[in-house]
This record gives C-alpha cells, structure tokens and sequence, in this order.
C-alpha cells in the first residue's frame, strides 16, 4: 500500500480514537450517577459539612429503619445527595427487603457491593455475602421462572444482568 | 525413537509450568482464575507501595520476585545476562503504562486471559482475538518499515540490572512486612510464600530459556509464519484446562465468571491495545518481567511504567469491576491506541 496513504490512514485512526475517548469522559461527567449503570458508579468522598449532613441523615435513616418506621423520604434524599456511598445502598437494601421488595433489594446491594465490595468478602466485619446470595438466588430463579414463560420484560433483563453482576462478584477473582 | 528438540521441550515446559502452576496457583490460595496474572501483580505491588488506596489490592506477590529472580539465574548460567541500555526508555516506559491499562480493562493480562479460557471462561475470548488482532496491527506496522532503535551495550549498560536488584528488595521488604498488605479482597488471598516464590522461580527459568511470550507467539506466527511458540500457548491452555477439570474448578459460561466482565467489545479493544503495544515495546507484560532479568534497560523501564499504571488505573477508575468497564477505562485505552498510532506514525523509516 502507498506509504502516504498508510500515514494518513494512522493520523485518521489516532485522530477517531481520541475523538471518541474524549467523547466518553464528556458523557460520562454529565450523566449524573444514580442514571448511570453499576459500571459507571464512582465512590464519593464526603468532608467538611457535607460529612455532617451525611452522617446525621444515615444515623436518622438507621433509627427509623430499626424502629419499623418508614425511612423512604430520607433515604431518598440519601440517594439523592450521597449517590456514592456504599451505607446508604447497604441501608435501603436492607430496608427493601425487609418490606418483600427483592427485586429493588437485589440493585441498591448491587450498588453496596460495587461501591465495597467487602460486603461480599467473609473476611471482612461488614460481610453481608450469606444474605446477599440468598436473595440472589431467590431472585434469580423468579427471573427465570419468567424466562421460561417468556415473560422477562426489559427492567427484569435488567435486574438479571444485576443479579449476574454479583454472582460473579461472590465467585472472586482479581479486580 | 526422535528426540525431540530442546527448544521444543523448553517451550513446551514454560506452557506447562504457566498453565499448570498457573491454575494450581490458585488452588493454593491466589484469586480464583488468577493464579498467575502479571497485571493484577502489579497493580497488587503498586498497592502494597501505596501508590493507590485500594487495600483489597495491595500485597507484593512472591511469584514476580521469583520471575525475575529464576530468570536472572536461568541468564546467568546460561552466561545470557546482557545488560544493555535502552534505545526508546520513554517510550517503553509510557508502552508498560498501557500494557496495564489495557489489562486492567480486560481484567487480566495475556497469561490471564490463557487461563480464564483453560477454566471455561468464554468472556476471554473476546480478549483472544483482541489480542491477536492488535499484534497484527503492530506486526503489519513492522513489516512496513517501523524502526524503534537498538539498545546498547555501554558502560550506562549496568542500569539494566537495578529492577533484579529492586524486586529482591522489594521481597525481603515484603517478608518483613514492612510493605503494605490488605486483609480482605484479592490481597487477602494468597498461596503460601515459599510455594509462590518457588512456582515464580521455576516459571522465571523456563521462560527465559524458551523465550516465551503470549503476544510473540502470535508476532512470530504473523512475521515469520513460525508456530514454534504457539505450541507453548497451547500447552499452557491446555494444562491450565486439565487442573481445572481435575480440582472441580471449571465452569464453563459467560455471565458468572470470576474476576471478568461480559463486556465483549471493550474486552476485545482493551486486548487489542495489549497486543499493539506489546509488538511495539516488545513483548507481553509477563515477557518484560522476564527480560529484567537478563538485565534490559528497556524492559526495565517498562516495568516502572507497569508499577506506576498499577497505581493509577486504581487512583483514576480506570479498571474494570465484575459491573464492567468504567467509562474512563473506555477513554484509557482509546488514548493508548492514540499513542501506539502515534509510534508507529512517527517511526516509519521513510
């Protein structure tokens, strides 16, 4: 092949690749995290006053949960302002499940567990992988169920891919 | 009865101790399907040196101190230390950069990759073909004239040898426990010390008297249409596939693989990369392990520049979770293609 085409053939690969990389990190600053997929979720670090604010919502959140209540509104407002910190997913799995929400427990432990993924290490003392993977499995065999009867609609599509994600996650690996 | 040729039974050894020391490895206590895997290795090493935060990673594995050191000794009695200064130190530094990036966006390096498919793991082919495709890339650059420069043999020649020295410090640091070492994830899990080493060592001597390297298995295929090292690979895979069968330790699938992600399109570009940059600093991560121990200046420094990428693709989320690849490990290795472009745009000879 002519030496001066291959030249410009190297320049305009170069030049798509850096286009499309710059196009990526563009994306990705303004999606905002809690739209994003599992892939995308980035740990916040919370300081100064923020640090207050979180700790004060999640204490609040964790006694209203403890107590029965209904700790929606201010987890919400958790979700909405701390999207980064593994507590406030670990706490709203827990509190989804509690109230037979499993599908919705599966995603916010999905999102625990990419943000710290000690919840699924044993040797840890935030080891939750016992109840992680009972709910994944119970989950799992629901969507299946579903995939059987041809009745898995796209957010169920989803929530396999999620389950899938943690399966793999419990099997170990590097990272 | 012909005797085989000693090449071809070094070869086919260092594909036997990779494969089979390799998946055992893991049975022994490394990360499941990473019992050897230099890009993990390293980012564990740029852990334990604090060059990120991420504690589930840090912890200096004796298997790297025994590739250099068993490759060192394999050189020296073979009287094939050659310390020689480099011709493009730069380059090959920012080269090792990319080789973990492209790694750690597959979630493995070229041996890795060997051993995910040999324990059924069918998101690593993907990264197979990647591989094989970006080498041919690089080959074909090759072929039209590409010209990186000779390494030297004056007297700066010596620096060639301060990684060996490094990597005994660093394992005397690390029995020491003065190095960093996490207590949960990856780090946590680890074969016993004189088993690593021991493999490492045993590995390191093979390898360096074979010559073997996954990404030029593939470069002589497509240069000089010599299959030679592909027989290792094939060895390596299948001794890899015959320890996880026997253990109970292979699954075949896509979707719940240990260490992965089913993200076929950036596992192949990610390996595409690997391959590129292999051909261009000339040799997979594992090879430029080994070539520190012959005394490369240039594999030296791009080994510093594994160590640093290993630290950064933690600090930067640049790597990729069992979720898949973050969208600045997508950037990463679309910038390392610029790069590698950039080489070969730069070093045609006219």
């Amino acid at each position: 092949m002519n030496r001066t085409l291959i030249n410009r053939l190297t320049e305009a690969l170069a030049v798509l690749c850096a286009a499309a990389g710059v196009l990526i990190l563009a994306r990705s600053a303004t999606v905002p995290v809690i739209e994003g997929s599992l892939a995308d979720m980035k740990v916040q670090v919370v300081a100064g006053p923020d640090m207050e604010r979180f700790h004060t919502l999640l204490d609040e959140a964790r006694r209203i949960t403890d107590s029965n209540g209904d700790p929606d509104p201010l987890l919400q407002e958790l979700e909405g302002s701390f999207p980064g910190r593994h507590e406030v997913w670990a706490l709203a799995a827990r509190n989804a499940a509690a109230q037979g929400r499993d599908g919705e427990a599966l995603l916010d432990f999905a999102r625990a567990v990419r943000l710290q993924p000690d919840y699924l290490d044993e040797r840890s003392v935030m080891f939750l992988g016992k109840r992680i993977e009972a709910l994944t499995g119970k989950v799992m065999a629901e969507l299946d169920a579903a995939r059987t009867r041809r009745d898995l609609d796209s957010s169920g599509k989803e929530l396999l891919k999620t389950a899938y994600f943690l399966r793999r996650q419990m099997a170990g690996g590097c990272e | 009865m012909r005797k085989l040729p000693s090449d071809v039974i070094l070869i086919a050894g260092s594909g036997l101790s990779l494969g089979g020391l390799g998946a055992a490895l893991a049975l022994w206590g490394n990360p499941a399907n990473s019992g050897i895997c230099v890009s993990c290795f390293m980012e564990n090493l740029s852990g334990s040196l604090g060059l990120h935060h991420n504690l589930r990673m840090a912890y200096f594995r004796p298997e790297l101190a025994g590739f250099v050191i068993g490759a060192f000794l394999s050189a020296l009695l073979g009287r094939e230390v050659r310390p020689r200064s480099g011709a493009y130190p730069v380059l090959a530094f920012v080269l090792g950069f990319f080789l973990i990036v492209g790694s750690s966006v597959f979630m493995g390096c070229p041996i890795k990759m060997m051993l995910r498919l040999g324990a059924g793991d069918l998101t690593a082919v993907a990264g197979f073909f990647g591989l094989a495709g970006g080498v041919w890339v690089g080959i074909r650059y090759y072929r039209g004239g590409l010209d990186l420069g000779s390494p030297g043999q004056g007297a700066g020649a010596y620096q060639g040898l301060v990684v060996p020295a490094l990597f005994v410090l660093l394992l005397v640091l690390s029995t020491g426990g003065i190095l960093l070492s996490g207590p949960t994830g990856p780090a946590a899990k680890r074969a016993p010390l004189a088993v690593a080493l021991g493999a490492g060592i045993v590995i390191g001597v093979l390898a360096q008297r074979s010559r073997f390297c996954v990404t030029g298995s593939f470069s002589n295929l497509f240069l000089a249409r010599d299959a030679s090292l592909m027989r290792g690979l094939v060895v390596l895979l299948a001794a890899a596939l015959a320890v996880n069968v026997s253990f109970g330790f292979f699954r075949f699938g896509v979707l719940d693989q240990p260490g992965s992600h089913p993200d076929h399109l950036w596992n192949f570009m990610s390996m595409g990369l690997v391959g590129f940059a292999s051909v261009l600093a000339g040799g997979c991560p594992f090879r430029q392990v080994v070539l520190t121990g012959e005394g490369s200046a240039e594999a030296s420094m791009a080994v510093f520049g594994m160590i640093v990428a290993g630290g950064l693709v933690h600090q930067w989320g640049i790597v990729s979770t069992s979720a898949g690849p973050t969208p600045y490990g997508k950037a990463a290795v679309l910038f390392g293609l610029v790069f590698c472009f950039g080489i070969v745009r730069f070093y045609r000879k006219t």
